[in-house]
């Protein structure tokens, strides 16, 4: 269902909506950066000269602003729009088009997340860099990092999509949602890096699939891991949520009324 | 908070300005029509009561996972630079308890005001015989955040519990001066930052950087900070105020940047200036306010 074409123009529009609030997008690049400042400055004063679970305090710095520069990328913030339109009936006509919602999801989230990249993640993270000058690794673990980014970003999409379905069995999804946002701050390591914890909790946090979207693109760019083992963990909890949510929309299809007048 | 007449005001407001009716009686008004507009808000949230609850529940859990990261890097790291796990459990749980208090009165609502500016339905606040301030802290009270509020004393109380501190009543005095101070500073920096939105829409987002990364840096010793961001923690974002300086005081400890401990003792009174100057901005800002008049 739906043509390849169909699912770029909407993750290119979407693109281009985001594109037109320069405001906003300022604004949130502006508190990801005061944030990556605030706990990369905390966590180097911690450290000092020590080395904890893999991290010193420059690498330290390093995971700490590309984690402010991934939060907006991968969706940490929630996605209460699915959860307001479902409340709302509007969610009926994207259920009813000629396309696999699911896939008309994830090309919304693509949309987003490319320009997320360029416009919410490389600022805070450069500006965080003209400060502290964290090492920064050569051009391949780049490009191991954007392809684990973007295992990240296809993840993060069926986990938020996932999360907004249940709006349909509830009369304000709105709070499920706001959990979800704790849960996923908590245990991907956007606070405090997954490596600081202790390492038992840590390594227990590093199975679940927050730390997969992540704590493990960023061990990836650090060269703490490598990228199949990331893929692997990504591909694997992929295969669960995309059963969790196809079960979950069919039963909502079968749930939806829709109203004329 | 301040009595505001906003610019060009109505005949409406006449009645509630009119110069026969005291000082007092304005302010009793105006607390009257405080306590009619929570409860209302109160009614409607609870009319969603499952919801609600989720609400308050997640919103207790958050602030709660907030401690889970300090946790695991203090179980780690064993301290953050020179402060044992209670002296950082107390700089958390006190400040937390004053800055959600300030969240709960102040923040959840105030945050609103850019809503209403860009949908155009700030233009409601301005027609009334009431003071738009108490107008939006009261339509748009945020009963759920109680409930953040609510899941921070047991760690304030825990942490000065552990804490060797001398108690005697003026010690307990100090304390709650510091909880209220904090709470103050917490509340102008609401104030004064949900003005950009009468200025810029949609940029609402940058409040953010400075009332919850002002209550982030409030969770962590100033001193462990950049050196060059301490300064700002005084001034541009004042949290220091907080519960940074007078934690010497209880401490009975010597401030690793040399601050003098009599200002330890003043800071809990910042709030005090503060909260003028919030009462300022936010006076010229509605003066600022034209309307979309759509």
């Amino acid at each position: 269902m739906g043509s390849l074409r169909t699912y770029l123009t909407v993750a290119r529009l979407t693109f281009g909506q985001y594109a037109t609030y320069r405001g906003a997008t300022f604004a949130g690049a502006f508190t990801n950066t005061v944030f990556g400042f605030i706990l990369a400055s905390i966590l180097r004063s911690t450290l000092g000269d020590r080395r904890i679970g893999g991290l010193d305090a420059a690498t330290a710095t390093t995971y700490t602003f590309v984690a402010q520069g991934l939060l907006f990328v991968v969706g940490a913030f929630g996605d209460f729009g699915l959860s307001r339109s479902v409340h709302s009936g509007a969610v009926a006509v994207e259920l009813t088009r000629p396309w696999d919602w699911p896939t008309y999801r994830l090309a919304v989230d693509l949309g987003r997340s490319a320009f997320a990249i360029v416009f919410r993640g490389f600022p805070p993270a450069f500006a965080g860099w003209l400060v502290f000058r964290y090492p920064v690794p050569a051009v391949d673990r780049w490009i191991a990092f954007l392809i684990a980014t973007l295992g990240a970003v296809v993840l993060a999409s069926r986990f938020w999509t996932a999360v907004g379905v249940t709006s349909f069995w509830l009369v304000d999804g709105s709070g499920v949602v706001q959990f979800a946002v704790v849960v996923f701050t908590t245990c991907a390591g956007t606070l405090v890096p997954l490596n600081l914890f202790p390492a038992g909790l840590a390594e227990a946090l590093g199975h679940l699939p927050f730390a997969a979207i992540v704590h493990r693109p960023i061990e990836v760019f650090l060269g703490l891991q490598s990228l199949p083992e990331a893929l692997a963990y990504q591909a694997g909890w992929l295969v669960v949520l995309e059963f969790v949510l196809r079960r979950e929309v069919g039963a909502a299809g079968r749930k939806l009324e829709i109203q004329g007048g | 908070m301040v009595e505001v007449p906003p610019a060009g005001s109505g005949t409406g407001n006449a009645a509630c300005f009119d110069a026969s009716v005291g000082l007092s009686g304005r302010l009793g008004r105006a607390a009257d029509a405080y306590r009619h507009l929570v409860g209302a808000r109160m009614r409607a949230d609870l009319s969603y009561r499952t919801s609600f609850i989720l609400r308050l529940a997640s919103g207790a859990a958050m602030v709660c996972a907030d401690y889970i990261a300090i946790w695991a890097l203090m179980a780690t790291a064993g301290s953050i630079a020179g402060w044992t796990i209670w002296q950082v459990t107390f700089l958390f749980g006190v400040s937390n308890v004053s800055f959600r208090l300030a969240d709960a009165f102040v923040g959840g609502s105030i945050e609103r005001v850019a809503q209403h500016v860009q949908a155009g339905t700030f233009d409601k606040f301005l027609t009334r015989p009431l003071s738009p301030l108490v107008q939006i802290l009261g339509e748009e009270f945020a009963v759920r955040r109680v409930g953040q509020f609510v899941a921070m004393v047991p760690f304030a109380a825990v942490a000065l519990v552990q804490l060797d501190i001398a108690w005697s009543p003026v010690t307990a005095a100090f304390v709650a001066a510091v909880v209220v101070g904090g709470a103050l500073v917490s509340a102008s920096i609401f104030v004064i930052t949900a003005c950009v939105a009468f200025w810029s829409p949609r940029t609402e987002e940058v409040a953010n950087a400075f009332t919850y990364g002002g209550s982030t840096i409030a969770e962590y010793p100033v001193h462990a900070l950049a050196s060059w961001m301490r300064p700002l923690t005084f001034t541009l974002v004042p949290v220091a105020y907080m519960v940074y300086l007078p934690a010497f005081v209880l401490f009975d400890a010597p401030n690793p940047m040399g601050i003098p401990r009599w200002a330890s003792y003043a800071a809990p009174a910042a709030g005090l200036p503060l909260c003028l100057l919030a009462a300022v901005v936010w006076r010229f800002a509605l003066r600022r306010y034209r309307s979309t008049g759509s």
